[in-house]
C-alpha cells in the first residue's frame, strides 16, 4: 500500500469552522492516535518488563505497594497507598480531603526513605508536596457497589456477575491525575526529551495503567482476606473488562482554552490522519476485514455504554441505530470500489448523527497504522514559541485575521444576557474551578479569561478607532486590556484548530463537550455525564494487563472481543 | 524551598492579576518570573517586591509614553513588566546600532527576561547596561562571568538609567535549569495577592458551581 505525501492528498483536512464546534468536539471518539493507545503500542513493541517490588496490605486493605515498569531503558514506579475511607467522606470533587487510594509515579525505583517521605505527603494530596523525583500525583475512589460485589463474590468462591461489571466498567475511578509540576512534581520539560514521554500525557497514562493492575491485585487481596481458602481468583476475561474510571469536572474544562497550540496539534494530527485515509483510492481486502471486525466490536462497546444522562443516553441510542445503519450500508454498497473511505465518510455526514460521524472517522484509521501513526509525533507542542506577541503586525492585518476566524463572534450580541450568562471562576474553597451565573452571583470580579470570543469581539471594536498601518505594539501599549486577546488571535492565525468556535460563557454552554474532546484524545470510552459539567469515563477497559502484553495484539483492545466471554 | 517552574509561574500569574494587572500583562509577569527562576535568579522575590510597590497602581502611568526617544512613564517611574512587554513587542525596532534608553525602571531584574525576548526575536545576543556594568543573554543562557552584575541587578530597587542594545558578547555558558526556588516570604506575599482572584466560597456556589450534585458513593 503506497504512502501518500501531503501534496498527493486528494481530500483536504476538514475545515476548522466545521470541526471546532463544541457539539462536534463533544462527540469525538478515541482513535489509534489516542495517548493510551500510543502507550500500549510502545509497551508491547519494546517488550517492557514489569514487576511488583512491594505489596504490603493488611486485611482491611490498608497499606502501600510499588509497581514498576521498565520503558525506554528507564524504570518508573507507581507508589500506591490504600486507605480505609468512611463512606461519608467519599467525594470525587476537588474539595475532597481523603480518598480510597492515593498514588504517585516515581522516576526510578523508590528507596525506603522515598516511600517514607511519600507516605506523609501523597495521602493528603494538595495538602502535601512532592519533588522532582515524582512525575505524577493522583487519587482514586471505589465504585462502592461493584467493589463490594466483586469482593463478596470472589470471597464466596464465585465469579462476579459480568453484567454488573459492564454496568459500571471499573472498580476504582481516579478523580485527578496531576502532572507537569503540580504539587512540586517534575515539570514536563524534565521528561519531554525522553522518547517514551515525547507524546503528551504518557506519564499520566502510565500511572493509570499501573493503577489498574494495582486495583486488580487489591480487590483480589480483599477477597482472600474475607474468604480465606474459599476465595477464588478473578477470571482473567472478567478482569480484562475492568478499566479504571475517571471522574472529571471543571478543573479540566479550561485546558483546551488555556492550551491552544496543544489543542491544535492534537486535532490537526487526527484531521490529517482522516484526510490521508479519505484520500486513498482503494482499500485492500485485509484492511476492509479489519475495519468491519472493529465496527462490529464497536457496536458491542456501544451496547455496554451505560449512562443515565438524558442527552448522552439519547446520543448513545442514536449511535447504536446509526452504527447499525452504517453496517447495513456497507453490506448494501461494499467498500470495494474506488475512494471507499471518502465515499462512506461523506455518506455518514449526510445521513448519520455527529457521534456516528466521529466514530467512523476514528474507526477508518484503524487499518492504516503505517499511514498515520507518524502523526503521533506531531501531537506535542512547544508553547513558548507562541508566547511572544508579534508587535510589528499591522492593525489592519490583525483586524482582517479576526474577521476571518472570529466572524461568528463579531455577529454575536455580547450585550444579550443569554450570551454572557455564565462566568468561569476559581473558588477560595480549595481553589476549585467553578462555573457560575454572572447575573445571579457576585462572581464577575473574579472572572477567569475563558471567553476568547467575547474578548476578541471587544478587541475588534477598539481596533476600529485605529489607523490600519499602526503597529500592534502601539495598540497594546495604549490598550493593555486587549493584550491577551491580541496574542490569542496571533496564535490562532498560525494554528487553525486552536480555537473553539463557540461561545464558552453562554447560558447553554455544556462544559462536558470540552471534557469529552480532551478525554477522547486520552483514549477514554463510555462517556457518562453526571451533569452539564461532570463526566465519568473508563480508561484501559479491555486493555491487556502487563503479563498479557506479550501475547496477542496490544492495539485493538478498546474494541471488546466478540468471542471473549467468561466460561 | 524547591518548586516546579509551573507552580511558580501559575502563582505569579494569579498574584499579578490580584495586584491589578490585566490578564495579558499577568501572563507576561508569570513568564518573566519563570524565566528568571530557571536561571537561578530570584524571580518570585522580585515580583513580590514589585507588586507590593505597585499594588493597584494605574499601569498606564508606568509604561513608556512614547517608544521613540527615551522611554519614561508619566508617573516618573517605569514598571518592568509593562515596559518589558513593550520592549518585547518592539523587537522589530532593534537593529545593530539601535539602543533603547529607559529612565527610572523599578525592580529592573524583571526586565532581563524581556531583553532575552529581544535576543530570541533578533537571533543575536542582547544586553541591558546600567551603572557601568551590563548583563547579556543569547535568549536562553547567561554568562557565568556576570554573576556579580546579576547579583547587583537583583538587589536594585530602581535604576535611574538603563540602556538596551544588541550585544557583542559571546560565551553564554550558564544554562537554564528545570527547577525553581521561592523564599517563604515571597511565597506568602504572592499568595496574598493571588488570594484576591478567588471568589469567596458560599454554600450555593459549592452546590451549583461544580460537581455532579449527586452522591459519589455509587
Amino acid at each position: 500500500m503506497a504512502v501518500q505525501t501531503e501534496s498527493e492528498m486528494k481530500v483536504a483536512p476538514r475545515d476548522p469552522a466545521q470541526v471546532m464546534r463544541l457539539a462536534r468536539l463533544g462527540s469525538f471518539h478515541q482513535s489509534r492516535l489516542s495517548f493510551m493507545r500510543q502507550l500500549t503500542r510502545r509497551m508491547q513493541s519494546e517488550h517492557c518488563a514489569f514487576s511488583r517490588p512491594k505489596f504490603a496490605m493488611d486485611d482491611a486493605g490498608v497499606g502501600h505497594a510499588v509497581y514498576s515498569a521498565e520503558i525506554g531503558g528507564r524504570t518508573y514506579s507507581l507508589v500506591a497507598f490504600a486507605h480505609d475511607l468512611p463512606d461519608a467522606q467519599r467525594s470525587d470533587r476537588v474539595i475532597a480531603e481523603a480518598w480510597d487510594a492515593t498514588f504517585t509515579l516515581f522516576d526510578g525505583v523508590p528507596a525506603d526513605d522515598d516511600i517514607d517521605r511519600l507516605s506523609r505527603n501523597v495521602p493528603v494530596q494538595e495538602a502535601g508536596r512532592v519533588t522532582a523525583h515524582e512525575l505524577t500525583v493522583s487519587r482514586a475512589n471505589r465504585s462502592v457497589r461493584l467493589w463490594n460485589h466483586v469482593v463478596d463474590a470472589l470471597a464466596a468462591g464465585q465469579q462476579p456477575d459480568a453484567d454488573q461489571i459492564d454496568a459500571v466498567g471499573y472498580l476504582m475511578r481516579t478523580t485527578a491525575v496531576y502532572g507537569s509540576g503540580k504539587l512540586g512534581a517534575a515539570d514536563r520539560e524534565q521528561i519531554a526529551g525522553r522518547p517514551e514521554f515525547e507524546s503528551p500525557f504518557q506519564a499520566e497514562m502510565l500511572t493509570v495503567y499501573l493503577i489498574r493492575w494495582f486495583v486488580r491485585d487489591l480487590v483480589q487481596h480483599m477477597a482472600r482476606a474475607k474468604g480465606g481458602a474459599e476465595a477464588v481468583t478473578l477470571d482473567p476475561l472478567l478482569a480484562r473488562r475492568l478499566g479504571i474510571g475517571n471522574s472529571t469536572g471543571l478543573g479540566m474544562a479550561p485546558f483546551l482554552i488555556n492550551h491552544p497550540v496543544l489543542t491544535n496539534n492534537w486535532i490537526a494530527a487526527r484531521e490529517n490522519a482522516i484526510a490521508r485515509v479519505r484520500s486513498l483510492q482503494r482499500a485492500e481486502t485485509s484492511e476492509l476485514a479489519l475495519f468491519e471486525n472493529l465496527l462490529a466490536r464497536s457496536a458491542i462497546s456501544v451496547e455496554r455504554w451505560s449512562t443515565s444522562h438524558p442527552l448522552q443516553a439519547g446520543g448513545v441510542k442514536q449511535l447504536d441505530r446509526d452504527l447499525q445503519r452504517l453496517r447495513d450500508r456497507i453490506v448494501d454498497k461494499p467498500l470495494t470500489g474506488s475512494d471507499p473511505w471518502n465515499t462512506i465518510y461523506l455518506w455518514t455526514e449526510e445521513n448519520l448523527g455527529l457521534e456516528a460521524q466521529e466514530c467512523l472517522a476514528s474507526l477508518m484509521l484503524e487499518p492504516y497504522g503505517a499511514l498515520v501513526d507518524d502523526l503521533c509525533g506531531c501531537m506535542s507542542a512547544d508553547e513558548t514559541a507562541f508566547e511572544r506577541l508579534r508587535g510589528d503586525m499591522k492593525v489592519s492585518e490583525l483586524a482582517a485575521r479576526i474577521e476571518e476566524i472570529y466572524g461568528w463572534a463579531l455577529e454575536t450580541d455580547w450585550a444579550d444576557h443569554g450570551e454572557i450568562a455564565r462566568a468561569w471562576y476559581v473558588s477560595a474553597e480549595k481553589l476549585e474551578p467553578r462555573l457560575g451565573e454572572r447575573f445571579e452571583e457576585p462572581i464577575e470580579p473574579y472572572e477567569q479569561p475563558l471567553a476568547p470570543a467575547r474578548d476578541i469581539a471587544r478587541l475588534h471594536g477598539d481596533l476600529a478607532g485605529w489607523a490600519g498601518d499602526e503597529t500592534v505594539a502601539a495598540f497594546v501599549l495604549r490598550h493593555p486590556e486587549h493584550r491577551h486577546a491580541v496574542r490569542r488571535v496571533q496564535v490562532v492565525s498560525r494554528a487553525p484548530y486552536a480555537e473553539i468556535r463557540d461561545n464558552t460563557i453562554s447560558a447553554e454552554v455544556l462544559p462536558i463537550d470540552m471534557l469529552r474532546c480532551k478525554l477522547s484524545f486520552f483514549g477514554a470510552v463510555h462517556f457518562d455525564p453526571r451533569s452539564d459539567r461532570w463526566v465519568r469515563i473508563c480508561m484501559f477497559g479491555n486493555a491487556p494487563y502487563p503479563e498479557e502484553l506479550a501475547r496477542g495484539d496490544a492495539d485493538t483492545w478498546p474494541y471488546p472481543d466478540i468471542a471473549a466471554s467468561p466460561g | 524551598m524547591s518548586y516546579s517552574l509551573n507552580e511558580i509561574a501559575s502563582l505569579s500569574k494569579r498574584a499579578a492579576r490580584g495586584a491589578g494587572y490585566d490578564w495579558g500583562l499577568a501572563d507576561e509577569a508569570a513568564r518573566a518570573v519563570r524565566w528568571l527562576s530557571a536561571r537561578h535568579l530570584p524571580g518570585p522575590e522580585a515580583l513580590a517586591r514589585l507588586l507590593a510597590l505597585q499594588d493597584g497602581a494605574d499601569i498606564s502611568g508606568l509604561v513608556p509614553l512614547d517608544v521613540q526617544g527615551n522611554w519614561a512613564g508619566s508617573s516618573g517611574h517605569l514598571c518592568p513588566v509593562g515596559t518589558g512587554a513593550t520592549l518585547s513587542d518592539c523587537a522589530f525596532l532593534m537593529d545593530a546600532g539601535h539602543e533603547i534608553s529607559m529612565s527610572n525602571v523599578r525592580i529592573p531584574l524583571l526586565l532581563l527576561p524581556f531583553v532575552a525576548d529581544i535576543a530570541c526575536q533578533c537571533s543575536v545576543p542582547a544586553e541591558m547596561r546600567f551603572g557601568g556594568t551590563s548583563c547579556a543573554t543569547d535568549g536562553i543562557s547567561l554568562q557565568t562571568s556576570q554573576q556579580t552584575a546579576l547579583a547587583e541587578l537583583a538587589a536594585t530597587s530602581e535604576l535611574a538609567e538603563v540602556i538596551i542594545a544588541i550585544s557583542a558578547e559571546t560565551g553564554f555558558d550558564s544554562d537554564p535549569v528545570i527547577r525553581g526556588s521561592m523564599s517563604g516570604e515571597a511565597q506568602a506575599g504572592l499568595k496574598r495577592f493571588a488570594g484576591r482572584t478567588y471568589a469567596p466560597a458560599t454554600e450555593s456556589s459549592r452546590l451549583l458551581g461544580a460537581g455532579a450534585g449527586t452522591s459519589d458513593n455509587d
